[in-house]
């Protein structure tokens, strides 16, 4: 029956004869006992075909089926594209081993932190005596220079004039008596989750920051132009040579002719001030002196001071509604945000992988923030005894 | 990793890349690429897909490696690995697409077309066996032209067929050797071989 399909050609055939032949094909495929006999015993018959029939195999082994060869050009943009993912996962893993070390460093300092934070300015210091300290429901309040006290509910602006007369949101208020008008007399104190700002007498722009308080008087009379601060504020100062602006904060004093820069003093945040545009000096009550150029900032942490390259806009974006992030991770961004309304936030470590860039607006609530970032990423909250619990969706 | 370059073709010896590849290094990944694109792209291309499929799986199918590369020792034979990774992201990619109504994975028809290497047969012979082998390949079932295919062509063995083509062993052995029997039972030889005679006669 096998022998059906031999030709009796075979004497005449070429190599691509042989290729095509059913019976040398199945003996090149398939050899069994059979056909490699008869392959054999023909070539042994024919030596002058046995050239041929090597030509034939060699040919037979060259046939390739669906035989494709991608571009040079093809392969390149491939390897390629696999070789960023690659380095992309790999960038990924780095980050993830840093963040498994940070998220453990990180709840325990959100923890600490909250801890230790205060409900309000502490009462030993220069605004909040008790007399100023409002219940927790509080409204931004000015005091001025006769201990009338002006409550205001929503995030305010306050315009002081070359007198001293006071205009809140527009609004005229003839508080000043004029014989009583003396240095630090003026007190603002702003709550958590509000924010103010001020214009001075002298021109000097001034954003509080929640959970802050400056004094300063309603008319700048001395020689030197005096603020005092607990918290977080953002200065552009008026410029005026012939009177120096110095913030006075607890930790530190700052000396400015005409700029802009950001203080913070508040126990419960970073003490800092971190300038913008023109040049400060920072005086410490050690007797230390800092000079500072713009995109510097000067910082107090437990060893001390410092001072490092920043970028500033990180740091005084509050005044604008928005903090503003780059890569920061969630436990980063949740302790601006508690330092933001003075809540706190506590997070499990599996959300410290999370990454957030761009711009966060700071919405009257927390709770609103919360759920912006919730939309944006898989994170949800819960409320419990006043501490806000976040954790993975 | 060492990998040596001779004359404009990089020989990597197996253990060093598969070493490269465990310890997930970009190398070792672009060699494996490279080594194995147009190989897989020649079985995609035998399962019907387009380019751009084929060449989007290939991704994944590579990625998915790397994802896994401290595992990549625990694979046996990397060819039938990554065969088996594109075929199975190709045809879930066809099903999730729902461009294709219906794909049976058991019967997905296997397409081949001959093409021979060797370059010193002349164009006009080349042509006519290119043709020939064709015939036979095309009275065969795409079952059968998938299992010659990864036999003889990807080199792959018996076990490994089976489990490409969700078959057993035996019926995958019988599948093959019915198909290489049944080339006699192509009924194109009795009609071309009087020309073909005739045509080696005038040769000779």
């Amino acid at each position: 029956m096998q022998n059906k399909h031999i030709s009796e050609n075979y004497v005449d055939f070429q190599a691509k004869d042989f290729v095509t032949d059913i019976y040398f094909l199945q003996w090149c495929l398939l050899p069994d006992k059979e056909n490699t006999e008869f392959w054999e015993e023909f070539c042994e018959q024919h030596p002058e075909k046995e050239e041929d029939v090597q030509r034939a195999i060699q040919l037979v082994r060259s046939v390739r089926l669906n035989y494709r060869l991608a571009s040079e050009a093809d392969k390149k943009n491939n390897t390629l594209r696999l070789l960023s993912f690659i380095r992309q996962q790999k960038r990924k893993e780095k980050k993830k081993r840093i963040y498994a070390v940070w998220g453990v460093a990180a709840s325990v300092l959100i923890a600490v932190l909250f801890l230790a934070a205060p409900r309000f300015v502490s009462s030993d210091s220069f605004v909040a005596s008790s007399k100023y300290v409002v219940p927790d429901d509080q409204n931004i309040q000015l005091t001025s220079g006769n201990n009338q006290v002006i409550s205001m509910s929503d995030s305010s602006e306050i315009v002081y004039d070359r007198q001293g007369d006071i205009e809140i949101n527009g609004e005229h208020h003839d508080l000043n008596n004029r014989e009583e008008v003396t240095e630090s007399n003026q007190k603002l104190v702003v709550p958590k989750g509000k924010k103010a700002s001020i214009r001075l007498s002298d021109g000097t722009l001034v954003w509080i920051n929640s959970n802050s308080a400056i004094e300063f008087p309603a008319v700048f009379t001395g020689t030197e132009r005096h603020l005092k601060v607990n918290g977080e504020v953002y200065l552009e100062v008026a410029k005026d040579p012939e009177k120096p602006f110095i913030v006075s904060t607890p930790q530190f004093d700052v000396e400015v002719l005409g700029t802009k820069f950001g203080v913070s003093s508040s126990i419960d945040k970073s003490q800092y001030v971190v300038l913008v545009e023109g040049s400060v000096q920072v005086h410490t009550p050690s007797g230390q002196t800092s000079c500072l150029k713009p995109s510097q900032m000067f910082g107090i942490d437990k060893g001390g001071t410092f001072i490092q390259e920043v970028d500033p806009y990180k740091y005084v974006s509050w005044k604008d509604n928005i903090l503003y992030f780059n890569g920061e991770s969630l436990p980063e961004v949740l302790v601006r945000l508690s330092q933001q309304y003075a809540v706190d936030l506590i997070c499990n470590i599996n959300v410290c992988q999370v990454q957030f860039y761009g711009k966060l607006v700071l919405e009257e609530h927390i709770e609103n923030v919360l759920d912006n970032i919730s939309v944006l990423s898989p994170i949800k909250y819960e409320t419990r005894n006043n501490k806000i619990i976040v954790s993975l969706k | 990793m060492e990998y040596t370059l001779k004359s404009n073709s990089l020989f990597i010896d197996k253990t060093g890349l598969l070493n490269g590849l465990q310890r997930g290094e970009e190398l070792a990944f672009a060699l494996l690429y490279n080594q194995y694109a147009d190989l897989l792209y020649s079985y995609g291309t035998g399962l019907g897909f387009a380019k751009e499929d084929i060449e989007d799986s290939m991704q994944e199918v590579f990625c998915n490696l790397y994802l896994n590369h401290s595992k990549i020792n625990e694979i046996n034979n990397l060819k039938f690995y990554l065969l088996r990774a594109l075929k199975n992201r190709l045809l879930n990619a066809s099903h999730a697409s729902k461009t294709q109504s219906f794909i049976d994975v058991e019967n997905v028809d296997f397409y081949t077309d001959v093409t021979i290497l060797d370059d010193l047969i002349d164009a006009e012979d080349r042509v006519v066996i290119q043709k020939k082998i064709q015939s036979y390949l095309d009275a065969l079932t795409g079952r059968q032209r998938e299992a010659i295919y990864l036999r003889y062509i990807e080199d792959l063995d018996y076990e490994e067929i089976a489990e490409l083509m969700n078959m057993t062993v035996p019926s995958v052995r019988n599948l093959v050797f019915k198909a290489i029997k049944q080339l006699r039972n192509s009924s194109i030889p009795s009609l071309i071989w009087p020309i073909l005679f005739s045509f080696v006669k005038i040769r000779l």
